[in-house]
């Protein structure tokens, strides 16, 4: 076997997965913060905010409530997208160990 | 002096250094090098430790004391823009992910340094990136430990020098004995302290006035520029978003936030990290910002805002509960330093003694500097903060971002692209620092309506990729030895055969 072809490690195909996942959890925290929280306050007169349990609504949903949609988010993403695998340097060499 | 505070303040500072000096143990049994006890803890931490740690290093002075003080200030705009931090733990650890972990593991790294120095082969990258640490992260610790002391003077009327003596001391010395699993854990612990201290002062807040509506409508009549946006921050969609690269997923260019991705056990502690990271983080931001500008009404015209929410509560509960509530923020703050410490140390003992002075240098040897290195830089750092920076919030912001724009895209396209070599990695350094530096100073940190961090990162990913392109790709071996299914000496071997 001389010219053999080196082989990369088959779990990091789900790594730039999981990359990619959390990429586009970035781009849907700041729509998510963006949304929630721009078109209802802003330039708004300080006269014409609404308050939410005591905060401004702007504040209420574009922190508070985001906050806890991503926590829910993450951990629906963590659960379902990413997986487990062996953190060791190397698979076992034979490749005996084929679980990602 | 104030002995009803001053005293639940020291007892929890001594608790602390007891659990330090409690996890020495650790770095005397076990297997494996000392260094990377030491600096990384084994790679052994599970979830809730993992969390703590990646939060509480993260946030520091600057969310408990200085996000409160210009909350005061600038109103809601601000903890707006402070709630960026709220998902970082997610980018740091997703991002990185479980590739940083495998390939630490792999080559043995214990600081970020090492993994662009095995990915770059490049001395100029390796010192560039220790440089930047040693200078950035150095300024960092000192705004650090000056808004410590000061915390503990108004709040005690500890002198100043003494209580920075005292504070400073009590995080040398529980650092340089606990190591990183000493650090984690005592993270872990003023994490749940500042946890306390944010819902006690909640609780303090409602059951003191006539509720948060009351203030907040308050609020809007005399001072109606702190609750609208953009408001006193001028918190607009651009400048929304430059905070999310900076508070957000660029964090994971510094290197004592990203050492943290190496030092998990395993990839169920990573995922349960990622949630728990979320939800304490989200915690501190919205429970301690959130009180700024409700302090303006509370203790209207303070000269200091920063001090606003400790007189809040010198008047407003006894003592012995103030002393407790503000060892909160001294517990951000040590939490911060130590990890900071670590890594500055590991930067002088691993990437520059062991790299370029005496590679051959014996475990006892290695193990005598570590111990050595970090009393020294702690000592020093120490004795720089006797004269106080003003304002820790934009010190901190200063740091942070030099080191984003420096370190965010040379690790993550060191790590996810193939084709990215030394000669871009260089450039991507050069350019983003410079850039930053150029903003900050030029253009009073803001381009483009946008803090300085969105330019200069932008500049340095397309240096990044635009380098690499016109430079010869990276040479195989450094392929192998990072994606490489199995070790490069194996397939050496087999082409030998």
């Amino acid at each position: 076997m001389v010219k053999e072809k080196m082989k990369d490690d088959a779990r990091f195909k789900q790594c730039n997965k999981e990359f990619m996942y959390t990429f586009t959890f970035f781009v849907f925290n700041i729509l998510l913060v963006f949304g929630l929280t721009f078109p209802l306050g802003y330039n708004v007169d300080a006269s014409e905010i609404k308050l939410v349990l005591g905060f401004p609504q702007w504040y209420f949903y574009g922190v508070i409530v985001s906050f806890i949609l991503l926590s829910i988010s993450t951990f629906l993403m963590v659960r379902f997208l990413f997986k487990e695998m062996s953190l060791e340097g190397y698979e076992d060499a034979e490749g005996l160990n084929d679980e990602i | 002096m104030r002995f009803d505070i001053t005293i639940p303040i020291i007892l929890y500072l001594l608790a602390t250094l007891l659990v330090g000096i409690y996890f020495r143990r650790y770095l005397k049994k076990g297997k494996g090098n000392f260094h990377e006890k030491f600096f990384i803890g084994g790679r052994n931490l599970g979830p809730l430790v993992l969390a703590f740690t990646m939060v509480a290093s993260t946030a520091s002075a600057g969310t408990f004391i200085g996000a409160t003080g210009v909350g005061y200030e600038q109103g809601f705009s601000w903890p707006l823009i402070i709630a960026s931090q709220t998902a970082m733990g997610v980018y740091v650890l997703g991002v990185l992910g479980k590739k940083f972990a495998i390939v630490s593991r792999r080559i043995g790294a214990v600081t970020m340094t090492d993994f662009l120095k095995a990915r770059y082969e490049s001395k100029p990258v390796v010192l560039i990136s220790a440089l930047g640490i040693l200078v950035f992260i150095s300024a960092y610790m000192v705004a650090q430990f000056a808004g410590g002391a000061r915390i503990l003077e108004a709040a005690t009327g500890f002198p100043y020098h003494w209580g920075l003596l005292i504070f400073g001391g009590i995080v040398v010395l529980l650092t340089v004995f606990g190591g990183f699993r000493g650090v984690a854990v005592t993270d872990a612990i003023q994490g749940v302290a500042m946890l306390f201290g944010g819902i006690i002062i909640w609780v303090i807040i409602m059951i003191q006035t006539d509720g948060f509506t009351a203030i907040v409508s308050q609020l809007s009549v005399d001072h109606p520029e702190l609750v609208t946006i953009p408001g006193g921050s001028g918190a607009t969609p651009p400048l929304l978003f430059s905070y999310m690269l900076l508070f957000g997923i660029a964090m994971l260019g510094l290197p004592h936030v990203a050492v943290r991705g190496m030092a998990f056990k395993d990839s169920k502690s990573m995922h349960k990290g990622m949630v728990y990271a979320v939800i304490i983080m989200g915690l501190f931001s919205v429970g301690f910002a959130s009180i700024g500008p409700m302090l303006r009404i509370l203790v209207p015209d303070v000269t200091q805002p920063d001090l606003a929410m400790l007189l809040y509560l010198v008047e407003a509960v006894p003592g012995w509960l103030a002393g407790l509530i503000m060892a909160a923020p001294l517990a951000a703050i040590i939490s911060t330093v130590n990890s900071m410490l670590l890594v500055v140390s590991s930067t002088i003992v691993k990437d520059i003694y062991m790299n370029y002075v005496n590679p051959k240098a014996s475990e006892r040897t290695i193990t005598k500097l570590s111990y050595f290195s970090t009393l020294i830089i702690g000592i020093v750092v120490v004795l720089i903060s006797i004269t106080p920076p003003d304002f820790i919030q934009f010190i901190v912001v200063f740091s942070i971002g030099g080191l984003e724009a420096t370190l965010f895209a040379v690790i993550v396209f060191g790590l996810y692209w193939k084709r990215a070599n030394q000669w871009g990695a260089l450039t991507s350094m050069l350019v983003g620092f410079t850039a930053y530096l150029i903003i900050v100073i030029a253009f009073d940190e803001m381009l483009f309506g946008m803090h300085a961090v969105a330019t200069s990162l932008f500049l340095s990913v397309v240096s990044m990729i635009a380098v690499s392109y016109l430079t010869k790709r990276p040479n195989k071996e450094v392929i192998n030895k990072i994606w490489g299914a199995e070790p490069t000496q194996q397939v050496q071997k087999s082409v030998a055969k």
